[in-house]
């Protein structure tokens, strides 16, 4: 690795642990294996958004030529959002890709990743199929993803949350994973006998 | 790439940091527009990437970095930094301004060099110092010095080779030159006998080597039949054309000379000319021949067609 990118991450890695975000539990960031290289990052799902409450953690690669080149980051908790996709954690966000800048600090990326929970841009997606359902039925898009919040990053239950539990059960039930039953239930806005035509077909 | 920050007793202001390494400028430079500064190095590798500030992301290229002002650098210059072989032992501190200059003498320096007190006298890095032998360094000193002059004599006789071969087309191009004159003045074509023996001559003079004449004084103006036979036999010896050689002796004697030579009053009004001549040797014999094609810069009155002889009693090497 090259030096430049071995100071700059120490020198970022501490200007996290000690930040007033950091100190809030906003934002969190950990070494994986000693390796300055790969870097485990944390976020507090925004308030008054469908991820209140809940805790997402990030998978930080940095590159030899880094702060040349941005760090590659995606989410490791699974997350429904417009603009990261469902199934692998990928992320669309301009200073990820070409909008980067060697000023910005892995900081800097962990607040922007941030705020992107709490303004997603639908036009420019990462998932088609998040996206399309929150310009189209915005109160699902809202359910879903306080559902995904709650199911996989602790976020907190909702009124409707033991309605679309009994749902995935019940698909679970008839032998589907429950990674596989969630998916599928929304993706399909919560039509139960759809997503499992959708897995059986 | 900046100076590290731990290397800095007090708490470095933000103004003096670059925003790409994170450290304390080094050479810094700034951008016309925005004045952000950064080290050199650190925006030269960045503009590589993209044409954009890296703070604010507004178009640049690189005409646009600009040196910092002179506050920022005199500010930079004061800061009080730790030698960059602390890690080695050196405990010295001084402003940034005189590091270099501070390094260049640094004992713990590992790559300052040192002159050989032990008898070698070679300048040597000081972290070779312990494994330096004076025997070794000059015995290899000896070897690359060895294989350069190989390579050079080589390269000289090549070069040696090469002037040569061109004196040897030049004559050949003159004496066809003045052959063709001769022959067009006399109305006739050069016919193939004619250029073989022009092939002949010139093949004879570039053999002969260039003489070197002691003593001018030493010739013989006026030299007896039985010397002109001897120099005679010598010319067509070393490969001369007997009808040329016989032309040549002709003129060995001050009656036939040119007029430039041909008495005393003469010759000692244009002896400083003498150095002028290319003069060959005519082997075993203490006589030059000065052939016309080589000389035709002498002009007429130094020069007779095809060239004379001059018999010297000692002074030629
Ligand atoms: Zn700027
Ligand atoms: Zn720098
Ligand atoms: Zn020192
Ligand atoms: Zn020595």
């Amino acid at each position: 690795m090259a030096s430049l990118a071995i100071q700059r991450v120490k020198r970022e890695f501490k200007e996290v642990v000690t930040s007033s975000e950091a100190e809030n539990s906003q934002i969190k960031l950990e070494m994986v294996a000693e390796n300055l290289k790969h870097l485990q990052g944390e976020i507090k799902g925004p308030p008054d958004t469908p991820f209140e409450g809940a805790t997402f953690i990030l998978d930080i690669l940095i590159p030899d030529s880094y702060p040349f080149n941005p760090p590659k980051v995606k989410f490791a908790t699974k997350i429904w959002h417009p603009n990261i996709s469902s199934a692998t954690g990928a992320i669309c966000l301009d200073i990820l890709k070409d909008q980067w800048a060697a000023a910005m600090t892995l900081r800097t990326v962990l607040l922007s990743i941030q705020a992107l929970l709490a303004s997603a841009e639908p036009d420019d997606p990462q998932d088609a199929v998040v996206a399309k359902q929150y310009k189209e039925t915005p109160e699902i898009y809202h359910m879903t993803a306080k559902f995904w919040a709650e199911f996989f990053a602790g976020g907190n239950p909702s009124s409707y949350s033991a309605d679309l539990r009994q749902k995935v059960k019940s698909l679970c039930d008839m032998g589907i994973q429950s990674l596989d039953a969630v998916r599928a239930l929304s993706h399909y806005n919560w039509d139960a006998t759809t997503a499992v035509e959708s897995i059986f077909s | 790439m900046g100076y590290e920050l731990g290397r800095f007793e007090e708490a470095v202001d933000e103004e003096l940091l670059c925003a790409i390494c994170r450290m304390v400028l080094e050479s810094p430079v700034q951008f016309r527009q925005c004045e952000h500064a950064f080290c050199d190095l650190c925006i030269s590798e960045w503009l590589r990437h993209k044409n954009v500030c890296p703070i604010d992301r507004n178009l640049v290229i690189p005409t646009d970095l600009i040196p910092t002002p002179r506050i920022l650098r005199n500010l930079l210059g004061k800061l009080s930094i730790s030698c960059n072989n602390r890690e080695l032992g050196c405990i010295e501190r001084m402003p940034l301004e005189s590091l270099h200059t501070h390094l260049d003498m640094c004992n713990f320096n590992p790559t300052r060099q040192v002159q050989c007190e032990d008898g070698c006298g070679c300048l040597i890095e000081v972290r070779h110092l312990s494994k330096h032998s004076c025997l070794s360094t000059l015995g290899s000193m000896v070897r690359e010095r060895d294989e350069n002059i190989l390579k050079l004599s080589s390269q000289l006789k090549e070069l040696k080779q090469v002037v040569s071969d061109q004196h040897h087309e030049i004559l050949l191009v003159k004496e066809i030159v003045r052959n063709l004159r001769i022959s067009s003045i006399s109305a006739g074509l050069t016919t193939e006998a004619e250029t073989d023996s022009v092939r002949e001559r010139v093949k004879w003079l570039s053999s002969l080597s260039r003489a070197r004449i002691s003593r001018w004084g030493g010739m013989i103006s006026t030299p007896d039949s039985v010397l002109q036979a001897m120099v005679k036999r010598a010319l067509i010896d070393s490969g001369c054309p007997v009808e040329l050689a016989t032309q040549l002796i002709s003129n060995s004697h001050e009656r036939r000379w040119p007029p430039g030579l041909s008495m005393l009053e003469t010759r000692q009004s244009n002896r400083h000319r003498y150095e002028e001549f290319v003069p060959k040797r005519i082997p075993t014999k203490q006589a030059i021949v000065l052939m016309a094609c080589e000389n035709e810069h002498m002009g007429e009155a130094m020069m007779r067609d095809p060239g004379f002889v001059i018999i010297f009693a000692h002074g030629v090497d």
